[in-house]
């Protein structure tokens, strides 16, 4: 082998050797929460007298353990229900006390197995008479 | 105590004598050649690069390589410590993200893991600074070997114009030498 050759070969093995030596093990964890939930779509609330309902759509239902529905007044202040199954499209409340002459912004979101929220639908507004 | 001390500075000086090839002149004059030999040379290189290489004479080459391979080895370990924060930073944003699997929400999932993404985008480009100053010492380091080995970088090398001190009858002078070819 000539000098030239064994001087490259030398320098290429010292670079082999110090990538090796110089390893890069950490990876990503598995995301888990871009495709755990669907997003509750089409969602629209109705307040007749006391008695209160929102309805959605939910595209896959995968994974879905229930719903949480929430209602938040002007000031900023949420209230909070849970819907303890995964397959329904609606809740109804009735007797319901709202403050009369306001209005709330009506979200909601599912849930899974181990109390993970998913993606919250777009807001719909609900104005109390 | 004393003892040590003699024992230490006898030691020293018969290294001295060993490293040390010098030649007297006479009373009151000593001409000093410290030469060391292409073995020890050799050794001074593999201990660090350039050393071996500035004791045989050639000054240029071995300065070039002690500074080249002391600021890739400051580098890569600067690169080094840098990765190790960007590691700990990104287990740290791990644990965060994981944490939110249960009782955390969509929003603040997707905002761990877009961190998270940084984080590791962060640790890769450290890990790629990291790993080319450390072929860079490597290479230097390796081609240090080759010019030591194969190269004769620590041979005796004669320059074409030295100056060397010389005696002139009792009188200490300096010999200017001039080669060509």
């Amino acid at each position: 082998m000539s000098r030239h050759k064994l001087k490259w070969t030398v320098l290429a093995l010292a670079g082999v050797f110090a990538w090796t030596a110089c390893s890069n093990d950490t990876k990503l964890p598995a995301n888990y929460h871009d495709d755990a939930l669907g997003q509750p779509t089409d969602v629209e609330s109705l307040l007749e007298g006391t008695d209160f309902t929102v309805t959605w759509q939910m595209a896959s239902t995968t994974n879905v353990d229930g719903y949480v529905v929430s209602l938040t007044d002007t000031s900023g202040a949420e209230d909070t229900r849970f819907v303890d199954d995964g397959a329904a499209t609606t809740y109804e409340e009735s007797g319901l006390q709202l403050s009369s002459g306001t209005f709330y912004i009506i979200r909601l979101w599912a849930v899974d197995d181990v109390g993970f929220f998913g993606p919250t639908s777009d807001p719909d507004t609900l104005v109390v008479p | 105590m004393w003892r040590r001390q003699t024992t230490v500075f006898i030691v020293c000086l018969g290294l001295f004598c060993m490293a040390s090839d010098t030649v007297a002149q006479g009373p009151g004059f000593q001409v000093q050649r410290d030469q060391v030999s292409v073995g020890q040379a050799r050794v001074l290189s593999v201990l660090y690069p350039g050393l071996g290489q500035l004791a045989a004479g050639n000054r240029q080459r071995g300065t070039a390589m002690i500074v080249g391979h002391t600021a890739f080895l400051v580098a890569w370990l600067s690169s080094n410590s840098d990765f190790g924060t960007h590691e700990d930073q990104f287990e740290l944003e791990t644990e965060r993200y994981l944490a939110l699997r249960e009782g955390g929400n969509f929003a603040d999932a997707d905002e761990a893991w877009r961190r998270l993404t940084d984080r590791k985008d962060d640790l890769d480009q450290a890990h790629t600074v990291r790993v080319a100053f450390g072929a860079l010492t490597a290479a230097l380091y390796a081609y240090n070997l080759v010019d030591v080995f194969v190269l004769g970088g620590v041979e005796p090398r004669q320059q074409r114009v030295s100056l060397a001190p010389q005696k002139i009858g009792d009188a200490p002078g300096l010999m200017l030498v001039a080669r060509w070819r």
